[in-house]
């Protein structure tokens, strides 16, 4: 039974699916397996191939030729460079907030 | 049954986008348990797709389409009170400035996404009054065949419900300012030509239901080459360098 997926920047597709591709090519459903693992989330199909369309065309994720049908997508430079800035700025904002939370 | 569900699905999915993803997308389905939830992903991500590579005028007109054969529906099933009844089939195209703001909305949305000339905006505009205007042809050829008949209540009155009066639908007569074109019924016509022209009974005759949309498009696209201009001076302003 699919999980329904939490809500919140860490489970946006689309960063999600960079930080899967973050360690190395891989092909769709390969990204939907990696994202289960490492952040508890359930891509469905659709939104998954919704987001990796937005990729490309953002150009953030590349397309590699393939002799089967499905195609790996690795990580291009502009799209580990945007990855880094916004992990950098979520990581501002978690250590932030956890800090605040903390009591005094 | 799995893969007829999934090719279904996949003709959800424009065209282009098939056939870049589309093999990649089914093995991934046929890989996976297909669960109503994931049949809803895939279906709403294929409209989505298809909502996102359609022209703006694509998806207003057929926003404005559905919108009138909703209110077709509702007056044939439920006729409104007098008053209430905020469709009318031949109306002054001015006068329904919400029509116009949608107009020029379509126009501005065209230019910002395609850069083009102000006639694609009115173009665009023009293809939104034309789907619009589809039911509103239809319904007039509905009455002209006879399938749809025509009810003509005078203010005040209650209207019968569909159990009653069938397939119909309920006019006003009070309506009558707010016509536009005014062509009455050949009979009242040779009857009463001048009286006619003055005071102009309703409801339209059906044959002025059928042509009205037409006498729309010369005005949807001056409203649409109006939204194109905005759609212009905003690009213009959003190019602007910032003042130091």
């Amino acid at each position: 039974m699919a999980r329904k997926p939490r809500t919140g920047p860490a489970s946006d597709p689309e960063l999600l699916i960079l930080s899967s591709l973050a360690s190395g090519p891989k092909h769709g459903y390969a990204i939907m397996s990696d994202v289960e693992i490492f952040a508890n989330v359930t891509l469905g199909p659709g939104t998954l191939y919704t987001a990796i369309t937005r990729l490309v065309e953002k150009k953030l994720i590349a397309p590699q030729s393939s002799a089967g049908r499905q195609r790996p997508y690795k990580l291009t430079a502009q799209g580990a460079t945007g990855l880094t800035e916004q992990l950098n700025a979520m990581r501002r904002v978690a250590t932030v907030g956890l800090r605040r939370l903390r009591p005094a | 049954m799995k893969k007829w569900i999934i090719e279904t699905l996949l003709r959800l999915y424009p065209a282009a986008w098939r056939r870049e993803y589309g093999p990649e997308l089914i093995d991934v389905l046929l890989a996976r348990p297909l669960t109503a939830g994931t049949v809803g992903d895939v279906f709403w991500n294929g409209l989505w797709q298809r909502g996102r590579l359609a022209e703006p005028s694509t998806l207003v007109g057929l926003a404005m389409l559905l919108l009138t054969v909703a209110g077709f529906v509702w007056n044939i099933a439920a006729p409104p009170l007098n008053g209430h009844d905020k469709m009318v089939l031949l109306q002054n195209p001015l006068a329904f400035d919400v029509y116009v703001l949608v107009l020029v909305g379509c126009g501005c949305w065209t230019h910002l996404r395609y850069s083009g000339k102000l006639f694609q905006s009115g173009r665009a505009a023009v293809k939104v009054s034309v789907m619009a205007g589809i039911p509103v042809m239809l319904a007039g050829l509905l009455m002209l065949i006879g399938v749809l008949g025509v009810i003509v209540l005078k203010p005040g009155e209650t209207p019968t419900t569909f159990r009653e009066h069938g397939f119909a639908y309920t006019y006003y007569e009070g309506k009558a300012s707010s016509c536009w074109l005014r062509v009455s019924e050949p009979a009242t016509l040779q009857s009463e030509p001048l009286r006619t022209i003055q005071s102009v009974t309703c409801p339209p005759a059906r044959a002025g239901i059928l042509i009205s949309p037409l006498f729309r498009l010369p005005e949807s696209w001056i409203w649409g080459a109006v939204g194109g201009a905005l759609g212009r001076w905003i690009v213009r302003r959003r190019r602007r360098p910032l003042a130091t």
